[in-house]
């Protein structure tokens, strides 16, 4: 809404062949329009405050009431899909940004209905004082349906005053300008939000991702799965050194008399199963095993250690 | 029925017709526009000063500037009704005698009952009907005044001895109550070179028409007035009826003098539509003779122009 379309849509563009009364009563209705556009772009800045608000809280304070993804029904995808001509598989939709759809949605109509339901003629009377009065005396005047011949004159007066105005004066450049400095450090957050979420969002949880943050200690204490234990599977060939290894027994009834053979001859303490280990290799498993399967690997793994440390 | 272009013209010979009084009339611009806004939107104006201040000079120069014929009652205790209505008389014609009606000074477009405070009650009331009526009734008879017609009345101040305070329901019928003050002492010392001078009367030129002034006065009632200023002036003069400082306010008659008189004004002043500014402007002049204040604001001290720019506030 720029200065020149306003001007030329308070009464301007009005015919010129039109009895005066009317063509003020047709700038009293583009007045109004006026008035609606100020409101929708007000309905409008504050509806996308109120989305990059919302959806920056729901991220940041991840409620517990609320999932994370919302998976659209299939029912929705394959129909769509079938529109489309390709299968779309499962789709999930983020609540965050669903919520914060809702309430945008719901502040714009909110809004725009309120500030529609002013008197928009008097608002813009109020922001274009020159011609307040003489657009008041119009506007009551048209009402009575007068075509006096002062009347006529205060038409054609006020269309020509008119000319002058503009529309834009309904806006709070101020109150807009810093709305939408406001929507901009928003968006700024937000996708500074997501870009660190893309870079390290798997570094901690209790799936076990572990691929960030080697020097960071994992606060996870509880049971992890086979990745996380053993780290990723290897494809791993007998080791070329043969150690031997003595085992003591302890703790059992019966010594141990017969010195066993081991495919190494001894054992490196030192060593911590690298890739050569020859425990990794017996401990190792095809992926996906079930939880309960690495928490056989694990228990088999404590014990060889125990008896080593033995 | 008036183009664009002719109140354009009827608006230039309003100013004309105030440039020429300016010529014989030095300041006292406000009671100037006054009389004017008076006179366009067919009033009667009462003008109240101390002797020798120029009533009767500025009520005159108005005759004369705008071709309008011109009477003037000297108002004294002794004067009768029939001195300003008129009488019927026997005449002696061809046919034999007949009563015929004698009009009395009150036939003119502009009668300025001067002292009219100085005339008892019942000669006071033989304006009435012509004031408000626009005719008089004499001897079963009723005679029509010529169009237009105003009476602008002058009085000197109530405290002064030998008067007699007009009624209420007579100071209603004047739409404007104007006061006037002393010069300042540049406008007397502009006024004596003027009237002690070679030429003791200033020349004005007639610049308006009885049509024209007619047809002004009908412009004048279709100038648009917004909803709130008209209630504005309506609140107004309601308040009058309410306020403590005042013992009997203002009636209805005060609320339409105050919407003509505002848009005599915006007229005037060459605008298309009343501005809140007429009705600040000509609300003291409207009102202040038709209020009386309550004792307890008179022992205050203070005026009717006091209270009711109180109001206005």
């Amino acid at each position: 809404m720029t200065d020149e379309e306003s001007e030329t849509e308070t009464g301007a563009e009005v015919a010129d062949d039109e009895r005066p009364r009317e063509r003020m009563a047709a700038a009293l209705n583009e007045i109004r329009r006026e008035g609606l556009k100020a409101a929708t772009i007000y309905a409008a800045v504050d509806a996308t405050l109120v989305f990059l608000a919302v959806n920056l809280l729901v991220i940041v304070v991840e409620p517990a009431a609320i999932p994370e993804v919302l998976t659209v029904p299939s029912s929705v995808t394959d129909a769509v899909g079938d529109l489309l001509g390709q299968s779309l598989g499962t789709v999930g939709v983020p609540v965050s940004a669903l919520l914060a759809t809702a309430l945008a949605v719901a502040v714009f109509g909110a809004e725009l209905w309120l500030r529609s339901r002013r008197p928009l003629v008097e608002r813009f009377e109020a922001a274009n004082p020159a011609v307040a009065e003489a657009l008041r005396t119009a506007r009551d005047t048209v009402a009575r349906d007068s075509d006096s011949r002062m009347a006529v004159r205060l038409y054609e007066d006020v269309l020509e005053r008119l000319r002058d105005t503009s529309g834009v004066a309904l806006l709070d450049v101020r109150r807009i300008a810093v709305t939408v400095v406001v929507v901009v450090a928003l968006s700024l957050v937000t996708v500074q939000l997501a870009a660190v979420d893309l870079g390290g969002g798997d570094s901690v949880g209790p799936d076990g991702d572990t691929d960030a943050g080697e020097d960071t200690p994992n606060p996870y204490t509880g049971l992890k799965d086979g990745d996380s234990v053993l780290g990723d599977p290897e494809d791993i060939d007998a080791g070329d050194d043969d150690l031997d290894a003595q085992i003591d027994s302890s703790g059992g009834s019966e010594d141990v008399d017969d010195t066993q053979q081991f495919p190494s001859d001894s054992i490196d303490r030192g060593s911590s199963g690298g890739s050569n280990s020859a425990d990794g290799q017996q401990a190792g498993y095809a992926e996906p095993e079930q939880l309960e399967d690495a928490e056989l690997i694990r228990e088999y793994n404590l014990r060889i250690r125990d008896e080593e440390n033995t | 029925m008036s183009t664009d272009h002719d109140i354009d013209r009827l608006q230039e010979k309003i100013a004309t017709a105030r440039e020429e009084i300016g010529k014989r009339i030095v300041g006292q611009h406000e009671v100037l526009e006054g009389l004017l806004v008076c006179i366009l939107a067919d009033g009667n104006a009462l003008l109240e000063s101390n002797p020798g201040l120029g009533k009767t000079t500025m009520v005159r120069t108005i005759a004369e500037v705008t071709d309008l014929q011109f009477s003037r009652v000297q108002n004294t205790p002794d004067l009768m009704p029939s001195d300003i209505t008129g009488t019927e008389i026997i005449r002696e014609t061809e046919t034999g005698r007949e009563f015929v009606f004698e009009k009395g000074p009150i036939f003119a477009n502009v009668v300025l009952a001067d002292e009219i405070n100085r005339a008892t009650p019942k000669t006071q009331a033989a304006l009435l009907e012509a004031m408000q009526e626009k005719q008089v009734t004499a001897a079963g008879e009723t005679y029509q005044l010529p169009q237009p017609f105003f009476v602008l009345a002058t009085q000197n101040p109530i405290d002064q001895s030998g008067t007699y305070p007009l009624p209420e329901a007579q100071t209603d019928r004047f739409m404007l109550k104007l006061l006037l003050d002393y010069p300042e002492y540049d406008e007397e010392q502009e006024i004596v070179d003027m009237f002690t001078g070679d030429r003791p009367q200033v020349p004005v030129e007639q610049a308006l028409t009885r049509a024209e002034i007619q047809e002004i006065q009908q412009l004048v009632r279709e100038v648009p007035i917004a909803d709130d200023l008209r209630d504005r002036a309506i609140q107004l003069v309601r308040r009058t009826r309410e306020a403590d400082e005042i013992e009997f306010g203002a009636s209805p008659r005060a609320s339409m003098a105050l919407v003509l008189t505002a848009k005599a004004r915006a007229f005037l002043q060459g605008r298309t539509h009343v501005a809140s500014e007429d009705i600040d402007a000509l609300a003291p002049a409207v009102l202040r003779h038709r209020i009386i204040l309550d004792f307890r604001t008179e022992r205050e001290g203070r005026t009717a122009d006091d209270v009711i720019e109180s109001l206005l506030e």
